[in-house]
């Protein structure tokens, strides 16, 4: 556990290292920096948002953003939580604005290319429910549960990227949970 | 461990964040109770299904083509980095040297600002003193209720007080100098897990106590207990 907690500690330092590096005009830092989070990001926001051009687009969005405001980063939080909530805030946005008409693909389309392989077709299809389940949580329960559990984030740095007590992200996330349980009952009754 | 306890620690167990004493305890109550045990399978089973769920789409990751791609689109876009808030004043400062007379206008402004600042805070703070005896027990909680700070929700406190009785409850505000209040915010808590709050009690910001700070709260109240046993709470075994 100390170990694990020296390593994230390393990486902390470093990013802030990075990060002063940019701010005194070494423009490479910002690269590495990229270079560092761009899958995190990406994955981040394709759990989101659902769709994966959408997610690259949102994701290279966050680094610009992020590239135009480094210089106002006091490094109060750590860099990871800073460009998570500038990922988050992205994902929002995008959400908020278009109105999707199918949030995943159509499941026809996954049915021709699953035919004849019909365990892999149910599994398929139950994820697909279990995603539509998730979907429909509201916004702050469905965010919460995607950094917790995907991202494996402490409430405390959940609290810090979505805004919000620590407290607040702990209830956020046991709704979430909760939602999520009734919502899969009931699926799985109606199967 | 009772019932209300055991729901409240079973996320952490599952997620492999509790401690090596609460995990022991947590595995004895839900041998001994079948009802927390489905509870805990039905938990596990919806996070493993969660946390196993394949990304929404197929997707390769991302190459080394992303780096191109943002540093193109920084290019194309001609995005500079925005100078920091103080580099900003720094900027202004020498401009305001060139011009001594918009910088001479600027402080007497700035000077009297303060100063009038001042003079209304002794005036209207420092005058009279407020003396908290001529109010009566409701107004000085109607006067606390505007100054408290926004109310922190903390599932652990929620549960560790859904858990006591309203004896114990008093007993713990009195212990740690605080008041609890009844049915604070309930309505502003629609959705909270089943169980949490049939005590119709809730405390709000002891966020900063830890789990063992916790503990060590319940097991003094315990001993204080069984020194003078208090009234169960109706219904409340588990």
């Amino acid at each position: 556990m100390v170990s694990i907690k020296m390593k994230k500690e390393n990486v902390v330092n470093d990013d802030l290292q990075l990060v002063e590096r940019f701010k005194r005009g070494n423009q490479s830092a910002f690269d590495e920096l990229v270079l560092s989070y761009q899958s995190r990001v990406y994955y981040l926001v394709l759990r989101i948002v659902g769709d994966s051009d959408e997610a690259a687009d949102i994701a290279q969005s966050t680094f610009i953003k992020a590239y135009r405001n480094l210089h106002n980063f006091r490094g109060r939080s750590s860099f990871k939580t800073w460009l998570f909530r500038i990922a988050i805030n992205q994902s929002k946005n995008y959400l908020r604005e278009k109105v999707r008409k199918e949030r995943f693909l159509p499941l026809s389309e996954d049915a021709r290319k699953w035919e004849g392989k019909l365990e892999e077709m149910i599994t398929r299809e139950r994820s697909q429910m279990l995603r539509e389940a998730i979907a429909q949580l509201p916004e702050r329960q469905r965010l919460t549960l995607v950094l917790r559990i995907y991202e494996e984030l402490p409430y405390k740095e959940i609290a810090r990227i979505m805004g919000g007590s620590t407290g607040l992200a702990k209830v956020n996330y046991f709704y979430a949970i909760n939602n999520l349980r009734k919502k899969w009952k009931k699926l799985n009754s109606t199967q | 461990m009772r019932c209300a306890k055991a729901r409240k620690y079973m996320l952490d167990m599952i997620e492999g964040r509790l401690n090596p004493s609460l995990q022991q305890q947590l595995k004895r109550h839900l041998q001994s109770c079948p009802a927390c045990q489905r509870e805990y399978d039905a938990l596990r089973e919806l996070y493993y299904e969660v946390k196993g769920l394949p990304l929404p789409q197929e997707t390769e990751p991302l190459g080394s083509d992303f780096l191109a791609l943002v540093r193109q689109r920084i290019r194309a876009e001609g995005i500079e980095p925005a100078p920091s808030r103080w580099s900003r004043w720094e900027w202004k400062i020498p401009s305001l040297v060139r011009r001594p007379l918009l910088a001479y206008t600027s402080l007497v402004v700035v000077a009297g600002l303060v100063t009038a600042g001042i003079l209304l805070w002794l005036f209207f703070f420092q005058g009279d003193k407020v003396d908290l005896s001529e109010f009566t027990p409701e107004e000085v909680d109607q006067a606390w209720e505007l100054i408290t700070p926004e109310r922190e929700v903390d599932m652990e406190l929620i549960a560790l007080l859904d858990s006591l009785s309203p004896e114990e409850i008093t007993s713990f505000s009195d212990e740690l100098k605080v008041e609890v209040e009844p049915d604070l915010i309930l309505s502003e808590v629609p959705i909270l897990p089943s169980g949490y709050l049939n005590s119709g009690y809730f405390y709000d910001d002891l966020s900063d106590f830890s789990s063992e700070e916790i503990e060590q709260i319940v097991q003094q109240l315990s001993v204080k207990e069984s020194s003078n046993p208090l009234p169960q709470k109706q219904g409340g075994g588990d």
